[in-house]
């Protein structure tokens, strides 16, 4: 019986794409679109915005595969890339986010009885308050749960020192208690 | 004596679990900062309960395709965009960094002058290129291409400390004539990078 072909790894795809054959780079889309899609749209919480983010990301990655060295993994090389997208938009433009009162549960409704809307209505109401936040500490808070980077790698990312890592990510968490608390 | 309260940092080495051993102990005999590390901790857990909504399976079908129409319809690198990599060694693209660097100081140290009272539209008309006027720039689009190149360990590494995503918003503050100078300024470096690097038999990376 014939042994199957095992798939390529993210190394040889990001040569052949290098290469010129666009359809390596279609199966490193496909296999890292949800990861990217995923961490834009803790940083714009939308889909649209989200998926138009996650597309520069990847546009931005294949015009600079070149400089690609293979020193890190593809992966983590078009996280920062996608990281990078992210903090350029926060910069340039606020994000479309419902405000919170919009995402709140209309005064004396009954509470859902299904448990994953009622969790997803938490996280919308979450996320929208983490869309309030001001840039540094969103960026902060984001880059430290969600992708559980260090403080230190936070500092270098945001150009920043640790301390004021740490002191952007102390005001986050008690930015959103108190967000999260006024509507309750 | 007692310990002080812990302070912001401290706070979050206790949420991580990294408290040293006098945090610990404090934290063991204060009521008001266990309560406030408790407060954090319930905050981060509840953040990171919150799940990123799953679009519909026919976008991811989708996706793949949608970037590559978007490759596709997305400029090819002009001869200065492939040069900005190896511009980033030269003078000009450090001062590209400098310029960005200052423009948030010179925005904060310009008094505001006392204004006659004109709409806010008016005076956005008047002073801030609509968005899609910035991508038509050809000035701009030249400047953010060898902003987009920044990287951020390097420019660190000579003493500078400029914020990812800083550039591009600061770039944004130059007036159009500023960004036509800028650009001049990068394509006569590029120029004279290229000559230097002829003469002296190197190639372009």
């Amino acid at each position: 019986m014939a042994e199957p072909v095992p798939e390529p790894d993210d190394a040889d795809l990001v040569r052949a794409a290098a290469a010129g054959d666009r359809s390596a780079f279609e199966a490193l889309v496909t296999r890292h679109q949800r990861n990217v899609y995923r961490l834009c749209y803790r940083f714009v919480p939308n889909h649209e915005d989200a998926s138009e983010l996650a597309q520069d990301a990847f546009v931005r990655a294949y015009r600079s595969l070149g400089k690609f060295q293979g020193q890190a993994q593809f992966s983590t090389w078009l996280h920062r890339i996608t990281v990078n997208v992210c903090l350029n938009r926060l910069a340039l433009k606020a994000p479309r986010s419902a405000p919170l009162k919009d995402i709140e549960t209309a005064p004396g409704r009954e509470e859902p009885a299904d448990a994953a809307m009622l969790r997803g209505e938490r996280a919308a109401r979450v996320r929208a308050a983490i869309a309030q936040l001001p840039e540094k500490q969103r960026a902060t808070l984001i880059l430290r749960v969600y992708h559980d980077l260090p403080h230190e790698e936070i500092a270098r990312a945001l150009g920043s020192s640790v301390g004021a890592a740490k002191t952007n990510l102390f005001h986050a968490l008690g930015n959103l208690r108190k967000l999260l608390a006024t509507e309750k | 004596m007692s310990m002080p309260h812990l302070d912001d940092a401290q706070m979050l080495d206790a949420v991580d679990g990294r408290a040293d051993a006098d945090a610990v102990s404090h934290l063991a005999a204060c009521g008001s900062c266990r309560a406030r590390v408790d407060e954090l901790r319930t905050v981060m857990l509840t953040v990171g309960d919150a799940d990123v909504p799953e679009p519909s399976p026919l976008f991811w079908d989708h996706f793949p395709v949608r970037v590559s129409r978007a490759i596709d319809a997305s400029p090819q690198p002009r001869a200065w965009q492939s040069a900005s990599r190896w511009l980033w060694g030269s003078a000009s693209a450090a001062g590209v960094v400098v310029v960005m660097l200052l423009l948030p100081m010179r925005r904060d140290v310009a008094a505001p002058a006392p204004a006659p009272q004109v709409s806010d539209a008016a005076i956005s008309a008047a002073v801030e290129p609509a968005p899609e006027d910035y991508e038509s720039d050809e000035a701009w689009a030249m400047v953010r291409a060898v902003a987009e190149d920044v990287d951020y360990d390097e420019v660190q590494e000579v003493g500078l400390t400029p914020r990812a995503g800083s550039v591009e918003s600061a770039a944004m503050d130059l007036t159009a004539a500023e960004r036509a100078e800028l650009a001049r300024l990068i394509e006569q470096d590029s120029r004279l990078t290229k000559e230097r690097l002829k003469r002296t038999g190197a190639s372009t990376p």
